[in-house]
């Protein structure tokens, strides 16, 4: 036991999709390394919800049931938490490209800031309807997580746009069509819509008692973006240092007390 | 000796032969068509919330339904659904009143500029002449400019390039600046806005009002697009609340009957307007019970039979066939689940904010603001 009567090891699930394995990669740095939280040590243990164990992540069509594997994954009996990075590859989806009717948006937060005037302004509403369409399957199954268990969870956010130069080294690693320096979107677009995906991710959290576990400063680049050394090796992940900095915060969110309760 | 009037009328003159002794299915009160649509023809819809199956119809059916202000191409279609773009011509919402569209169409032009033509909500703005358009409204005063000068150049190139408007009369009953006498589509405290007494009253149109206002839209029209033609009909919907001092079906009845007559009216003194009898074959009853369990909601097979006569006389080659007859056999609860996963509830969940007045009455207490 800690000073504070507490378990030496502060134990966690992690699930997620892609932006996992960063988070994973982190936390078992940390690990390797003996990091501790509150004079705990952390140890998490990571499931990858698009193994085939995994999907679909339902178990009926009404989707009333989560798939008991994922069930199954909750139920670890020794986690203090759970640890969550639910999607969050939306927004590029939305605003990697540009298509031929070009777009920008105004951003309620940041309403002066200057617009493509090349490009049709639709309302912030239209890219959050959008998002939410693209976001609804993965909110779901965050829904369904919350119901299914009773621990403290934390959703960790999913990293900011990638820099330009990153995406453009790796054009096809996650986009069906190519894209380009002409038709890729410009980086305030790109990080415009990041932000209006990660109020909603924020939103969805705060209504479910999911605590909500934010990109620290630190994290982005002079441009707003990610900043370059902690970009992982594709267009739109994250590196391991991201995931160390992103489980050491989300480590203390949850260790702190009556902080992260369901 | 001259042969009586009558002798010589078509059945359709006859109640016997046109209603009572026809299956109710196939009553059809449609004598002619003045003219038709064709597969080119634009046609726009506007009006109250039964005119939007008016358009998913002419979609279904591979009609040149316009669309001026369009969802762009990187909304999903769900998303466009939200936001309401497609639902009709131009991103209005619904027009329930002959004033709202006198009045859209005298805004777009600039010839009209309402005192009060924002709702801030601290921070979110609102349309007060579609406060519902899109969730959540306007995220700040700039984005609501930009989005209204698109659609005012939509309702524009709406009016300009249509060939048939169908226009969809709802309402007689309207909340109005006591400033300006502008009209809002909801009493404002409904769905945005403020409500004072001092500042907005109730007004309910009679017909020589709504005739005024449909020969000012009809001239508007003509003065941009002469050869356009013009279909009304009149919404068998009946008022979700009134704000009059009587029942509310007394008040229904009084609100359609003025809408009635003055579509007739503007039917017989222009050439270009045809009268479609949308009402008579939901509300009179005779062609079936066409009214939900809350005897407001125009069922399935009711907007089927509608449309199905639309079709019949205003549609060139007629209802017989293609997609508009499988879709009105479909709506008509032929193949009910089937019908629903082909997509078609959606052209069932109208978008109808005057519910909101309902709502607001069940959460805001006993009478809506400002109700006498």
């Amino acid at each position: 036991m800690t000073g504070a009567g507490l378990p030496p090891v502060l134990n966690f699930v992690g699930l997620g999709h892609s932006h996992v394995v960063a988070l994973a990669k982190g936390a078992y740095a940390l690990e390797a390394k003996g990091a501790e939280v509150g004079g705990r040590a952390i140890c998490g243990r990571f499931r990858y919800l698009y193994d085939a164990d995994f999907t679909p992540p339902f178990a009926d069509a009404a989707r009333s049931r989560l798939n008991p594997a994922i069930e199954a994954a909750l139920d670890d009996g020794a986690a203090d938490f759970v640890l969550l990075s639910i999607g969050g590859n939306e927004h590029n989806v939305v605003s990697i490209r540009q298509p031929a009717r070009r777009f920008d948006f105004i951003l309620g937060e940041a309403s002066d800031a200057p617009l493509d005037p090349k490009a049709e302004i639709v309302p912030e509403a239209a890219i959050r309807e959008t998002l939410r369409d693209y976001m609804n399957e993965n909110m779901r199954v965050l829904q369904a997580i919350r119901a299914t268990c009773n621990l403290p969870m934390a959703l960790v956010e999913p990293p900011p746009p990638l820099p330009r130069a990153q995406v453009l080294a790796y054009p096809k690693e996650f986009f069906r069509s190519q894209i380009d320096q002409r038709s890729m979107s410009s980086d305030l677009l790109r990080r415009k819509v990041w932000r209006v995906q990660v109020g909603m991710m924020r939103q969805a959290c705060a209504a479910l008692g999911v605590a909500y576990v934010e990109t620290p400063s630190d994290m982005f680049g002079a441009d707003g973006l990610l900043k370059a050394s902690v970009c992982g090796q594709d267009a739109t992940h994250a590196n391991d240092a991201y995931g160390e900095t992103m489980i050491e915060l989300a480590a203390r969110l949850m260790a702190a007390p009556a902080q992260g309760s369901g | 000796m001259a042969r009586p009037p009558y002798s010589d009328l078509p059945d359709s003159s006859y109640w016997r032969r046109a209603v009572g002794g026809v299956a109710p299915e196939a009553i059809d009160p449609v004598v002619v068509a003045p003219f038709q649509i064709g597969a080119r023809t634009k046609v726009a819809a506007a009006g109250s919330c039964f005119a939007q199956h008016i358009g998913r119809y002419l979609k279904a059916a591979g009609c040149a339904y316009l669309v001026t202000e369009t969802a762009h191409p990187v909304m999903t279609e769900a998303a466009a659904r939200a936001l309401n773009y497609g639902v009709y011509t131009a991103r209005t919402g619904n027009i329930y009143t002959a004033r709202q569209l006198r009045q859209l169409i005298e805004r777009a032009y600039g010839r009209v500029q309402p005192a009060d033509d924002i709702w801030d909500e601290g921070g979110l703005f609102l349309d007060p002449f579609r406060p519902t358009i899109q969730p959540g409204g306007f995220n700040s005063r700039r984005e609501f400019e930009i989005d209204r000068i698109r659609h005012f150049s939509a309702v524009r190139q709406a009016f300009e390039t249509l060939d048939v408007l169908v226009f969809t009369l709802g309402l007689t009953e309207a909340w109005r600046s006591r400033v300006d006498g502008i009209v809002y589509p909801l009493c404002p405290g409904v769905s945005g806005g403020k409500f004072s007494p001092g500042a907005h009253e109730f007004v309910n149109f009679g017909v020589a009002d709504v005739v005024d206002d449909l020969a000012a839209v009809l001239q508007a029209l003509k003065a941009v697009n002469p050869p356009a033609k013009v279909i009304l009909t009149v919404s068998p919907v009946p008022l979700a609340a009134t704000a009059e001092p009587q029942h509310v079906l007394t008040s229904t009845v009084y609100s359609k009957s003025v809408l009635r007559v003055a579509a007739e009216m503007a039917a017989k003194a222009h050439e270009n307007v045809a009268y479609f009898p949308s009402y008579e074959i939901v509300a009179s009853g005779m062609a079936g019970n066409y009214f939900a369990a809350d005897r407001r909601s125009v069922t399935e097979a009711g907007v089927a039979h509608v449309m199905r006569i639309f079709a019949e006389h205003y549609l060139k080659g007629g209802a017989g066939g293609g997609a508009f007859a499988e879709i009105v056999r479909k709506a008509a609860g032929a193949v009910g689940p089937q019908a629903r996963a082909a997509g078609l509830e959606a052209a069932f969940a109208v978008m109808c904010d005057e519910e909101a007045l309902d709502a607001a009455a069940v959460l805001a207490g006993p009478r809506p603001p400002g109700a006498t």
